[in-house]
């Protein structure tokens, strides 16, 4: 029979083979050794840092990186020191962007000596997304333009400058009004859960006073508040809070979209929401209760969806936009934090998050890097 | 308080809005021009010296960056306080618009007409106190 006799492949065979591949393979590969010299690399590395093969081979990583445009060559050390791998993005230069995989390779003894280095060719997707940024970015700015006219148009009218109104048209103004500032939050909302699906929910950190955060959101929200009789109080904390690495700007609109629906939420006036922070060891928590409605048990697993609103508020109040928690807990999670509540049906809602307390700058995830 | 000798350029695309602008500040006493793309409020800029300008930015042509760019590295316009009134409120474009010149950044959505008098007066005020 046929297959008795066919020719096994030699293992030369199999490693000249390997090679091939290796050599052709349609992303970059260098490995280099102890010393960060480069002694193996492939076609498409040579052409990724636009050096001849030949002549990559034994140059040293550190030398290199003038075509390659690493950040922080102490990635490769903290490869071999904690023997795991890592990704890193990088630009060579215009439109042009890779994605870095290090793989320590592990001896025997598991030592690790060798670092195997893959390049990936994202430019398409990240050009692909900064394009889609931008049509969103210009789309909202188009969006709210005529919704800014409405809007300045409607306060001169309610303002009476042009003119004496009775009161029927001043209550159906007043709600033209409130329908369009409620379309001018949703496309501001939008916007956010547009960033946030494209990967960028923090743009700049920096090391503040969470409890400034918390005050502040809490005056943003101060005027709803009055308006459906709630009152909001800010326990103060018992011990010094130390400060956090957050993106500010985000996180006290986290902070202002759970304290939104603690006030929505409300049964009727004489609601209260409390707000609490405290240290734990390694974070701070925050707690923003309220005494209103709840959510229904069998709706809990839906809370944090987009556009999902408790079929108990909807009744009361038709205005939310239900992106609020969405955004919420991706600004959170974003900063390595944990977000989470409890909840019963006409007593109220407790929502939790922490944030975890840095102390080497470090360890932060850098913002953006084009 | 008496606006007639004080002149504002504003520069803005959306007839709509340009209009309810326009009437406000006429409203208030203050003389005004008006420009509907970046190019005409450059020109308009250093032929009529008006002494304070509400500036868009995503205009047809020259955006309003490029503007209040071209603005400050013209010797006679440049000392004219630039307001910029805009949609585009994230803090990348904020402080962009800051850095380039511009004495405030107002974003339409998030105000009332009577709010950008307010600031107008704020501004006008600053300046005869230095």
């Amino acid at each position: 029979m046929w297959w008795f006799k066919k020719k096994k492949i030699t293992n030369q065979e199999q490693m000249f083979v390997g090679y091939w591949i290796f050599d052709y393979l349609d992303d970059g590969i260098l490995v280099i050794d102890q010393k960060n010299r480069v002694f193996l690399a492939n076609f498409k590395a040579a052409e990724y840092l636009r050096i001849k093969k030949e002549d990559l081979i034994g140059k040293s990583i550190l030398e290199l990186n003038k075509y390659l445009n690493l950040r922080d060559l102490a990635v490769l050390s903290q490869v071999r020191i904690r023997k795991e791998e890592r990704k890193e993005k990088i630009k060579p230069r215009d439109n042009f962007f890779l994605e870095a995989k290090f793989i320590p390779l592990k001896t025997q003894e598991e030592e690790v000596k060798n670092i195997l280095i893959i390049l990936y060719d994202i430019t398409r997707e990240v050009l692909t997304e900064k394009a889609k940024s931008e049509f969103i970015r210009l789309s909202t700015h188009q969006l709210w333009t005529p919704a800014s006219g409405i809007k300045w148009s409607l306060k001169m009218l309610l303002n009476e400058e042009l003119g004496e109104l009775n009161n029927k048209q001043k209550e159906l103004l007043k709600e033209i009004y409130e329908a369009n500032e409620r379309e001018i939050k949703l496309i501001g909302d939008l916007l956010t859960v547009a960033e946030i699906e494209s990967g960028n929910v923090i743009s700049e950190v920096s090391l503040l006073n969470i409890e400034e955060i918390i005050q502040s959101a809490i005056n943003d929200c101060e005027k709803m508040a009055i308006k459906k009789g709630v009152k909001i109080i800010f326990r103060e904390p018992k011990e010094r809070i130390p400060k956090v690495m957050v993106d500010e700007e985000k996180i006290k609109m986290a902070i202002r979209n759970i304290i939104d629906n603690a006030i929505r939420y409300n049964k009727s006036s004489k609601g209260i929401v409390e707000v609490g922070l405290e240290r734990r060891e390694k974070e701070i928590r925050i707690e923003i209760s309220d005494n209103g409605l709840g959510i229904p048990y069998e709706e809990q697993r839906k809370v944090f969806s987009k556009f999902f609103r408790g079929k108990n508020i909807l009744q009361i109040d038709t205005t939310g936009s239900g992106l609020g928690l969405y955004i919420a807990k991706s600004i959170i999670e974003a900063h390595n934090g944990r977000i989470w509540f409890e909840s019963e049906e006409n007593k109220g809602t407790t929502f939790y998050f922490t944030l975890p307390i840095k102390k080497k700058f470090g360890e932060f995830l850098s913002s953006k890097f084009y | 308080m008496d606006n007639s000798n004080k002149k504002i350029l504003v520069v803005e695309d959306d007839s709509f809005l340009r209009k309810i602008i326009v009437k406000k500040l006429l409203n208030e006493g203050y003389t005004v021009i008006e420009a509907i793309d970046g190019e005409k409020g450059l020109k308009m800029a250093k032929e009529k010296r008006p002494d304070l300008i509400l500036l868009d930015l995503v205009l047809p042509g020259i955006d309003g960056f490029e503007v209040l760019k071209r603005m400050k590295n013209g010797a006679e316009i440049a000392n004219i306080p630039v307001v910029i009134l805009s949609n585009l409120g994230n803090r990348v474009d904020i402080e962009r618009g800051l850095e380039l010149g511009a004495v405030d950044f107002l974003v339409k959505a998030h105000l009332a007409p009577r709010d950008i008098i307010e600031r107008i007066e704020n501004i006008f005020k600053k300046m005869e106190n230095v």
